[in-house]
């Protein structure tokens, strides 16, 4: 597969090659992939035998334990399937933040352009839904070369803008998968954590696996301003003539018990959660996003 | 105190105190916009979370202002001053009061309102978490606000009286021109205490070598360029010796050589004179330095009126800013005893006779002294050693007996009585001239004198009895010295020939009735010195002795006599007291009863006196029995009964003896000057023939002066003042007659004997009646508090540490809080 876009560079490409993610629970595909599928079927992967009872096909019948028994035993096999995973991407007004390494838009939109690339080149199906007030665009999950034009140009057309309600669109996304799928939310997450929960609740119970990735940018993890400053809310907030020296202290108080809220609430949701910062050079954040993913 | 500035342009640098406040202003007014996206956790920040480090902004703003502020105070050389309103009367001090006023309701008010804002602080923290330390620091910062408040407040308070006080006791203060410029050169005046009482003696030092110490002191507290006045306390000197001077040195030079005078100090009366000259050199500022010990009777001219009048009046006078500094020296020790009196008992001394001196001790301290030696000598010879007792505070009467020989030669004989005391000694000795005489002439004119010649041991008249009392020796024909010499003239023989200056003493006996003539003879010779007993007898026309002699008060006679009492003895009396100061009557000091040992038949009642006439003694019926009066220069006594025994059993008494050996005596001692003098009293003398128009006269310490005579005709008087210390003066004159030895003693004066201390509440009511401040040697160096007095109390180095405090203070807090914020 060789896709080049402002979001997929060669290099990033070519390291995203040497690259693999997987689910770490049972997903339910559409076609026989490398992940196991909760349908039993033909597959080269024993499972168990049990005894035989009317209706199940005589072929599958293990004729050696019938010889040596004279007892009918089913051999049954797990079925492999394909991996379905959503890549949401937040697209509200404060992923549009700009900071010295570049706009924290750009960076979550190339990150999930590279876990689209990842898990297309391993052939699974990738769906992409963006949202901001809602879920405002949705690509469904599909597998096969085309399916990475398709997030690619959506990612192209999205405008990070206006307010974020993650928890709507979680259910929203929710309501369209209708199998255990895969879930990657690519966001700031700066949000209320108890609407998080929300969101978070409705995927674990459709048992969606699920992922978090924070995008963040250094910025607004250090609060290094120095002078006066007015800032102005990229969600429409109202705006706040500050010095930064007086409200540093508490600012990153405010956000330090947020991020942790925030993966407590993940842990007790089954849920992943990992950070980024935009100065990081995404592959590898992505790899070292993956690595800890596998160390788990 | 008040706060002045040596460069006050540059005040102008306060205003700086403000960029501060401007920069951080500006800083917040240029900010710069940024478009953030985690505004969730600037939620309610700009209200409460930005509340505490607003406060610390607001703090090292402040500071940042205080150092800016206090960099300019210190480069316009703030000098803290000694405050007196009466002092510092003018402008200058109006204008320094006033502005005191104004910042301490300005202080007081922003305290109020610190108070008020921390009291706001509080009561909002109590809706929110800010730290328990926090809160206790609004609350201390609270209090010390409040406490700085009332503070201010009080002290506005206290400047507002001051400022009323001058405006009130100086109306014309404002219209006065300011009171010069800061540390101008000052006039100083140095009233140096040399009074006796600086001779006293404590710890191997005399007071006045502690003042003059202390007076160095003092100038070497002073700058180049003032000029100092010594004043010496309890001395004459000359307004040209009391003249400013900027030669501290040749001031110092005259501290070295002074020495204590013999008169008291009185400082009020130091202080204005010092003024008077001050003020004369128009100096901007003067300071009057006191040095002296704590006498208080250096302080007695410290009156209610001076304190209030005559001092804020010459303080008025004066365009200079005006200040007072006290500095006592030596201990609290008064104790000190004193010889206060040497007199004769019954002067005057004759020649071969014995007398009895008293002798007056004083005890001026607070304790009882026992066995005090005591010293009495004649001429330089000892002629009496004692010991003496005195309680605190009182006087010892010693009697000293002495011999007959010691006054072996007519003249001025020299008597001292020694104490040996240790601490003020000055007064330990004391001398005293007694004229010795020959014995006395007495013409007794008899008008009782009928034949008695041959009849020695018959005693019918007046005549007889005196004859025996005053010259017992030679009425007896007996060999030895007699205290008088006694002739007897008939009254019938009284001529106008009669030479009653030849005697010193005239007796009128009896005598029935006066010429015209015979009354200017012995008024003329009362009025020349004489002495005159006038005795009326049963031979007395009343009627010729009031014409003659009484003559309506012009008289001699003392009393206006009345008929005498009856013949009958109806109204006979007894002698019941007499006063007991009196000469006449000393004798009777260890026997008072001695005068009821005579009856006296019958006397003449007196209805009239002059009111110089006095009555010594008196009867039983309270009519006086012995009157005197003076007439001229002599002395004349009136005895209202007889001096036989016609009317008395006087003669026939032990009283009889004594008592006219003492009259005559005391009447022929009113003719001899008095040689006896205080300090500072003239000595005056006159001289017959005197063959040179100058004297010598020997002072106690041996110095001699020549003095000239002023003449009148053959005669010369002689006038002496500088008679400052006590002791012997021996006065030497040539006469056509040879050369004749005066001698006068002049007494210590007993001002300074008297040693008792100023007490506490006199020194307070001098501290505010006079503004003074009061400089104990022992407590402070002198020169340091006369230099920090004159120029107040350099604050500059205070406020350039004090900069650098507080910019250390900001430079720590910033960097604490900024640790704490990145």
């Amino acid at each position: 597969m060789s896709v080049v876009t402002r979001y997929l560079e060669p290099t990033l490409v070519e390291r995203l090659n040497h690259l693999q993610l997987s689910a770490r629970s049972v997903v339910e595909g559409s076609i026989i992939g490398q992940h196991r599928s909760p349908v039993k079927g033909a597959s080269v992967e024993f499972r168990q035998h049990r005894f035989y009872t009317p209706g199940d096909e005589p072929r599958r019948l293990d004729w050696r334990i019938f010889a040596r028994t004279d007892r009918p035993y089913i051999k049954e096999y797990d079925e492999e399937t394909n991996l379905r995973c959503v890549l949401m991407l937040d697209c509200s007004g404060s992923m549009a933040y700009t900071g010295k390494s570049g706009a924290k838009h750009d960076y979550a939109a190339k990150l999930v352009a590279s876990l689209a690339y990842l898990m297309l080149a391993q052939t699974e199906s990738v769906g992409l839904g963006l949202f901001g007030a809602r879920l405002e665009h949705w690509v469904a999950p599909r597998a096969g070369t085309h399916q990475l034009s398709r997030v690619i140009d959506a990612l192209e057309r999205s405008v990070p803008r206006g307010a974020s309600r993650i928890p709507q669109a979680m259910q929203a996304v929710a309501d369209r998968l209708g199998r255990r799928s895969l879930v990657i939310v690519v966001s700031d997450f700066f949000a209320p954590v108890p609407m998080l929960r929300e969101g978070l609740a409705r995927l674990r119970h459709d048992r969606h696996e699920t992922i978090l990735l924070q995008v963040l940018d250094r910025d607004e993890i250090q609060f290094p301003f120095r002078k006066w400053l007015r800032f102005r809310g990229l969600e429409g907030e109202r705006p706040q003539l500050m010095e930064p020296a007086l409200v540093r202290r508490t600012y990153l108080e405010n956000f330090r018990n947020h991020r942790r809220s925030l993966d407590e609430t993940c842990r007790a949701a089954g849920a992943e959660f990992y950070s980024f910062i935009t100065e990081k050079p995404l592959i590898d954040s992505i790899t070292s996003f993956l690595h800890r993913r596998v160390a788990r | 105190m008040f706060l002045t500035f040596s460069n006050t342009v540059l005040l102008i640098g306060l205003a700086g105190a403000v960029v501060p406040l401007v920069l951080h202003l500006l800083s917040r007014a240029r900010y710069q916009s940024v478009d953030w996206g985690a505004m969730l956790f600037l939620e309610g920040l700009d209200a409460r979370q930005q509340y505490s480090g607003k406060i610390n902004q607001i703090l090292l703003l402040l500071i940042r202002m205080a150092v800016v502020a206090l960099l300019a105070v210190g480069l316009a050389q703030p000098v803290l001053q000694q405050w007196s309103p009466e002092a510092d009367a003018g402008a200058a001090a109006l204008h320094a009061a006033d502005r005191g006023e104004l910042l301490c309701i300005g202080g007081a008010v922003a305290c109020a309102g610190a108070v008020a804002g921390m009291v706001l602080l509080i009561a909002r923290s109590i809706g929110s978490t800010p730290s328990w330390g926090r809160r206790a620091a609004y609350m201390a910062v609270a209090i010390v606000a409040g406490v700085g408040a009332v503070a201010l407040a009080r002290r506005a308070a206290a400047w507002d009286v001051e400022v009323r006080k001058l405006m009130t006791l100086q109306p014309q203060a404002k219209a006065r021109p300011t009171g010069g410029a800061l540390r101008p050169r000052i006039d100083a005046a140095l009233l140096l205490d040399c009074s006796a009482s600086m001779n006293f003696e404590e710890n191997g030092h005399t007071r006045f070598g502690l003042a003059q110490g202390a007076a160095k002191q003092v100038l070497a507290g002073l700058h180049r360029g003032d000029r100092v006045s010594l004043v010496l306390l309890g001395q004459r000197e000359s307004d040209q010796q009391m003249e400013p001077t900027a030669d501290l040195q040749s001031v110092a030079d005259r501290i070295d050589a002074a020495r204590p005078g013999r008169q008291p100090a009185d400082v009020a009366d130091g202080l204005l004179k010092a003024q008077q000259v001050l003020d004369r050199e128009g100096a901007p500022a003067c300071d009057l330095y006191v040095v002296c010990d704590r006498q208080a009777s250096n302080w007695r001219g410290a009156t209610d009126y001076f304190m209030t009048q005559a001092w804020p009046a010459a303080v008025a006078r004066s365009n200079a800013a005006v200040r007072l500094f006290i500095v006592p020296v030596g201990d609290a020790d008064a104790d000190n005893i004193a010889v206060e009196n040497i007199e004769l008992t019954n002067p005057p001394a004759i020649v071969g006779q014995h007398a009895d001196v008293a002798v007056d001790v004083h005890n001026y301290g607070s304790t009882s002294r026992a066995a005090v030696p005591l010293t009495v000598s004649v001429n330089g010879r000892s002629a009496f050693d004692t010991t003496v007792s005195v309680a605190a505070g009182r006087v010892a009467h010693v009697s000293v007996p002495i011999k007959a020989g010691d006054f072996n030669a007519a003249g001025p004989q020299v008597v001292t009585a020694e104490v040996r005391t240790a601490g003020y000694r000055d007064d330990d000795r004391l001398d005293a001239i007694v004229d010795a005489i020959d014995p006395i002439k007495v013409l007794v004119i008899s008008g009782d004198e009928w034949d008695t010649a041959g009849a020695t041991g018959q005693f019918r008249n007046e005549s007889d009895f005196l004859r025996l009392a005053l010259a017992p020796q030679q009425t007896l024909r007996r060999k030895g010295p007699d205290p008088c010499k006694v002739e007897v003239l008939p009254a019938e023989q009284w001529t106008a020939d009669l030479d009653l200056g030849r005697y010193q003493v005239v007796i009128l006996a009896n005598i029935e009735r006066f010429t015209p003539a015979q009354s200017r003879a012995i008024e003329q010779y009362a009025y020349g010195g004489g002495g005159v007993l006038v005795a009326p007898g049963s031979l007395a026309r009343v009627d010729s002795y009031n014409e003659q002699l009484w003559r309506d008060g012009a008289g001699i006679l003392p009393a206006e006599l009345e008929d005498a009492t009856a013949a009958d003895g109806s109204e006979a009396t007894a002698i019941v007291g007499y006063d007991p100061s009196t000469p006449v009557f000393r004798f009777l000091h260890d026997q008072p009863d001695l005068t009821l040992t005579s009856t006296i038949g019958r006397y003449f009642p007196t209805n009239a006196r002059p009111s110089d006439a006095h009555t010594l003694a008196w009867y039983t019926s309270g009519a006086p029995f012995l009157i005197e009066s003076r007439a001229g220069r002599g002395k004349v006594l009136l005895m209202t009964t007889s001096l036989d025994a016609d009317w008395s059993t006087l003669p026939l008494s032990t009283f009889y003896l004594p008592f006219v050996q003492s009259a005559v005596r005391y009447l022929a001692a009113g003719t001899l000057p008095s040689r006896n003098l205080q300090l500072g009293e003239p000595i005056e003398a006159a001289f017959d023939e005197p063959a040179d128009d100058r004297a010598t006269i020997e002072l106690p310490d041996g110095d001699q002066r020549q003095v000239s005579l002023a003449s009148f005709g053959a005669g010369g008087d002689l006038r002496f003042t500088e008679t400052n210390d006590p002791g012997v003066y021996r006065v030497h004159v040539r006469e056509r007659a040879g050369d004749r030895l005066l001698l006068f003693a002049v007494r210590p004066s007993h001002e300074e004997s008297d040693l008792t201390q100023l007490t506490d509440a006199r020194w307070d009511e001098l501290e505010r009646g006079l503004h003074l401040r009061r400089i104990d040697p022992n407590e402070r160096a002198i020169a340091t508090v006369v230099a920090g007095s004159r120029e107040g109390i350099d604050l500059w180095p205070w406020a350039i540490a004090a900069v650098m405090v507080l910019a250390a203070v900001e430079l720590g807090l910033a960097r604490h809080w900024s640790r704490e914020a990145y």
